[in-house]
């Protein structure tokens, strides 16, 4: 939903909202990455540490593509 | 604020050492389920539309691991189990809230006339729709045979309806072959009745051939509705009606109704436009939509 507020300050551009939310959305893959990289030791069947595996691992891409976003955003506004 | 407090559950953990792997699942699975509303709500937030599918693809994302865990979960029994509702319960519910729907529709329906109908087409409808005999009894005889008619598609799908117990005065509707409206003109119907109206079709939508409704009512076909009188005209015929929504009302519901839910008066009143009754409590099977 583009205001033409946000316009004038630039198309890109990541308004303070979009930014916290974005900050709080790493700080949960932070640590579920953190919560599933402990189960997978804790867990002794192997279906459910494969899926914590995963998750771990969904974690971080997670964190990239957000941290992908934040970027993409900031270059073009400057 | 979550670190710390996970960080005491830890130590919790440790003092206890009693977390087993599905307390470990239960765990991420809630945390899961968190995320995912967070994205959730920041995908509802979020101005920007980059932005914005972003946090709606990492939600979808989350979502898929969080119903994977799940079923893990609930595979090795670490998940309680989850109750089924009462399917008695669930039908009544359903046959409630249909109800409810088909009531909205109606009031929706009649706020949009209200707002679009034009003085002069009401006028002409209030005097034109007069009770035909012939073709009440045509419509009537074929509700007795519900869901025997092919050429209802719109009524015949409501009438599988009629499985959730929605009353009686649905009953005729499966078969509510007297008004042969292609699936397509649902808003707009239009009489090409193959029964007894055959003569009056597109009266509806025209006014012109009022003559094919004209003619007295016994009213015999549909004796507990015979005290019911119009009250509203139907205005507009190009406005959009559903081919089978006039005038449900509650104390029709035990007659077998045909295809049409017209509100044919016993007493030939000169009123007789078609109208709706936004409060019939019985209101039924007059839009497919709520096919079940």
């Amino acid at each position: 939903m583009y205001t033409q507020q946000s316009q004038q300050q630039g198309a890109n551009a990541v308004s303070s909202k979009e930014l916290s939310y974005i900050t709080d959305c790493l700080k949960n893959e932070e640590l579920l990455a953190k919560m599933a990289s402990e189960a997978i030791s804790c867990c002794h069947t192997p279906q459910l540490k494969q899926k914590m595996t995963q998750i771990a691992q969904d974690r971080l891409q997670h964190t990239d593509q957000l941290l992908r976003t934040l970027q993409q955003h900031t270059q073009l506004t400057h | 604020m979550y670190q710390s407090s996970y960080g005491i559950s830890q130590q919790g953990t440790q003092q206890s050492g009693s977390i087993q792997e599905q307390d470990w699942g239960n765990l991420v699975l809630s945390e899961l389920k968190r995320t995912a509303r967070e994205y959730t709500t920041a995908a509802l937030e979020a101005t920007h539309p980059a932005i914005r599918q972003a946090f709606q693809a990492l939600a979808q994302h989350t979502m898929q691991d969080q119903a994977e865990l799940f079923d893990v979960l609930s595979q090795l029994n670490g998940y309680g189990s989850v109750k089924m509702a009462n399917m008695q319960e669930v039908q009544q519910e359903l046959q409630q809230q249909v109800h409810k729907a088909e009531q909205l529709q109606n009031l929706v329906q009649q706020a949009i006339q209200s707002g679009h109908a034009q003085a002069s087409q009401a006028n002409a409808f209030q005097q034109s729709y007069t009770a035909n005999t012939a073709f009440q009894t045509g419509a009537y005889q074929q509700a007795q045979q519900p869901m025997s008619q092919q050429s209802f598609g719109q009524q015949q799908g409501y009438g599988q309806q009629q499985g959730f117990g929605s009353g009686a005065g649905s009953q005729g509707y499966g078969g509510g072959s007297s008004y042969s409206s292609p699936a397509s003109s649902v808003l707009n119907p239009s009489f090409s009745a193959n029964t007894g109206g055959g003569q009056s079709a597109g009266s509806y939508r025209t006014g012109s051939a009022q003559s094919g409704y004209g003619g007295s009512l016994t009213g015999s076909s549909y004796g507990s509705i015979a005290s019911k009188s119009s009250t509203e005209a139907f205005g507009d015929a190009a406005e959009p009606r559903g081919g089978n929504s006039y005038n449900w009302s509650a104390d029709n519901s035990n007659a077998a109704r045909g295809g049409n839910s017209y509100n044919w008066s016993a007493s030939d009143d000169t009123q007789s436009s078609v109208s709706v009754d936004a409060s019939a409590d019985k209101a039924t099977g007059h839009n497919s939509k709520y096919m079940l």
